[in-house]
């Protein structure tokens, strides 16, 4: 796992309140219970604070699994 | 602790030993959820595992209605910006009319609101503010008006027990910038970020403590470089300060102050110091500067020993727990020592520097906030205080019932009195140790018992030679069928104990039950501090049913009682 990875597998297990092993590459809202809108906006808060950025209303659309979101993080690191 | 995500993980690493538990109902106009994560945490802080949840977003009256409150707390954030979308611009577009419209319906809401909230066993709410679209501005604003109008509105029509917070005080703390998240806001109705949580959970907390029966009564202070500047022992009767003129006494006078004026509320003051006792008398005595004075004052223990055995002693000579002391003191080693030795004192360094403990004093009155005031309060001192001549009296008597007998001791019982329930209230709030049952009412719940005609409740207050006890004990009987009584709470005051008070204001409350009723059934639940009254129902002659670890179950039916009450001394009044 990468930094970047292990990072993102935290703060998801923080906010969802699940066990870090449980988050795959492909988890979504479809298999993490407490991922509902509200959770996904406290994700996010979580990871603009942790990673010092900033998504776009667009950005959130396509924000739908772990791995998604991960591209998502590293494209906003490189801007 | 400067984000969300380091509460989070903060949160999942602490262990919490928790003794209490409470359920916690957000009701709220916008998006408040990581509110949670804040309360759970600092509430675990305190021993308390809080369990938060939140009603539909912007459903407040609703919710209010339908959701079962019993037992709950109930937080309101009803957020003004949000009374409509986007009111903190459109409102000064509005005419008159409009915003009279407006105001109305929110006053109608809020009514029914409060109506609903009633059950609740805590209501906490916000009171309006337009701080965070409002501080740029020069003038006052239609929307601050508006807030104005409405928290006239709340002062005047809303129930006594809601305890109003208000928010600009969060906001403070962190400022603006740190606590309105104005991007979340206008995304998603999330308007508050990582310190206005923070901050809002711990001004909150005292009444969530207060709620579990965590409550502070004695107050000890150090003496050197906390009720005055400098050591007297060394410095000398000159060389301390505590002048409020000088910027080096100010700080202290404060504190005396401080310290004084929650002796006005009931606190008990007392002095712990490694002094020689004839040095610290002189200056209470005699210091030109000196405020606080021996009456203020329950006890002084200035001597060698160590402090925590001093706390120790003198709740034994009180009686009450060591759990509801606050102990101030400057040194290091002092704090410590407390809180490695005697952990459940609240201990609280005083800063060595002025300013800070300036600062630092004006919370204080934090850890001994209560859910209800009553005017018994400030009576306790003196009551303490007699208690210790009591003492002193007892032991020049040699047999403890001729003693008792030469006290004059009278006892006024009230029966479902309206005047009484802010008091019965606290009593069920505040009483850990002759407390059968332990349960805690609101002044709406003890409302109910005294006005419904299923319940009678029996307050009683006592006074002999030495003085007037107050109201300081009650019995709730709950006629649960036509023949068959069951008493739901019976506590009293350890201040009144070991004069037999207790079993002659039984008997007259049996006396009065056997009169509608044929039997009496009553429990005694376990708790931490309880164990004095584990087996008082057998000792007034009620058989014992059922005993388990969580409950043991008493019964008399009325022709096994008897009215031979040994302790005639004790003269009855009705009021």
């Amino acid at each position: 796992m990468t930094k970047l990875e292990e990072k993102l597998t935290q703060i998801m297990s923080l906010v969802f309140e699940i066990p870090e092993d449980r988050i795959k590459e492909d988890s979504s809202p479809d298999d993490i219970e407490n991922w509902d809108s509200i959770g996904a906006i406290n994700l996010i808060t979580a990871i603009e604070e942790e990673f010092d950025i900033e998504f776009d209303d667009e950005d959130l659309l396509e924000m739908l699994n772990f791995q998604l979101i991960k591209l998502k993080v590293k494209e906003k690191l490189n801007a | 602790m400067d984000t969300y995500l380091e509460l989070l993980k903060a949160k999942k690493t602490a262990n919490f030993n928790s003794i209490h538990e409470l359920d916690i109902l957000v009701l709220t106009n916008i998006t408040v959820n990581p509110l949670k994560d804040y309360l759970e945490y600092q509430a675990g802080l305190e021993g308390i595992k809080a369990n938060v949840t939140f009603g539909d977003y912007d459903n407040i009256v609703q919710n209010a209605k339908d959701y079962d409150l019993e037992n709950k707390v109930v937080i309101v954030f009803w957020e003004l910006a949000n009374l409509l979308h986007g009111l903190e611009y459109k409102i000064d577009t509005f005419d008159k009319s409009q915003i009279d419209q407006l105001e109305e319906k929110v006053k109608t809401e809020l009514k029914f609101t409060f109506e609903a909230l009633n059950k609740a066993s805590l209501v906490i709410m916000n009171s309006f503010s337009a701080l965070a679209f409002t501080h740029l501005l020069t003038e006052t604003s239609a929307l601050e008006q508006l807030a104005d109008r409405l928290n006239d509105f709340c002062r005047s029509e809303a129930p006594a027990g809601i305890k109003w917070v208000n928010i600009d005080k969060c906001l403070v703390n962190g400022g603006i910038k740190n606590s309105i998240d104005y991007k979340g806001y206008l995304k998603s109705k999330w308007l508050y970020k990582h310190d206005f949580f923070d901050h809002y959970s711990k001004l909150i907390q005292p009444y969530l403590n207060a709620l579990c029966g965590k409550l502070n009564k004695l107050l000890a202070l150090d003496c050197d470089n906390t009720l005055w500047h400098g050591i007297i022992g060394e410095d000398g009767s000159d060389g301390i300060a505590m002048d409020e003129n000088t910027f080096k006494g100010q700080a202290y006078a404060a504190a005396q102050y401080r310290a004084i004026a929650l002796g006005r509320i009931g606190v008990l003051l007392a002095l712990v110091s490694k002094n020689n006792p004839e040095d610290v008398d002189a200056v209470i005595e005699s210091h030109n500067d000196i405020t606080i004075a021996d009456e203020d004052l329950v006890a002084k223990k200035v001597n060698w020993m160590p402090k925590g055995e001093n706390l120790d002693q003198l709740a034994k000579e009180l009686n009450i727990g060591l759990d509801s002391f606050v102990f101030v003191d400057d040194s290091d080693f002092e704090i410590q020592m407390m809180r490695d030795q005697y952990p459940t004192v609240t201990s609280i360094q005083a800063s060595n520097n002025s300013v800070s403990y300036y600062i630092g004093q004006m919370a204080w009155p934090n850890y001994f906030v209560q859910l209800n005031k009553s005017d018994e309060d400030a009576k306790k001192l003196v009551q303490y205080k007699q208690n210790a001549r009591r003492a002193n009296e007892a032991q020049k008597h040699e047999d403890f019932e001729s003693f008792l007998a030469d006290l004059g001791i009278q006892l006024t019982i009230y029966q479902n009195k309206e005047e009484t329930i802010p008091r019965m209230a606290q009593m069920t709030q505040k009483t850990n140790q002759f407390n059968l049952t332990t349960e805690r009412y609101t002044e709406s719940q003890i409302e109910k018992f005294v006005t419904g005609k299923q319940y009678d409740c029996f307050a009683f207050s006592t006074e002999d030679k030495f003085g007037d006890s107050g109201v300081t004990g009650l019995c709730i009987v709950d006629y649960v069928e036509e023949d068959e009584a069951v008493i739901d709470s019976l506590l009293m005051s350890c201040r009144v104990l070991g004069r037999n008070i207790e079993f002659r204001f039984m008997d007259e409350v049996l006396n009065k039950v056997f009169k509608r009723s044929k039997s009496i059934k009553a429990s005694f639940i376990p708790t931490k501090k309880n164990a004095q009254v584990a087996d008082f129902y057998g000792k007034i002659g009620m058989e014992k049913v059922e005993e388990s670890q969580k409950i043991t179950t008493y019964k008399l039916n009325k022709e096994n009682f008897n009215a031979s009450n040994p302790h005639h001394y004790i003269k009855l009044n009705y009021d």
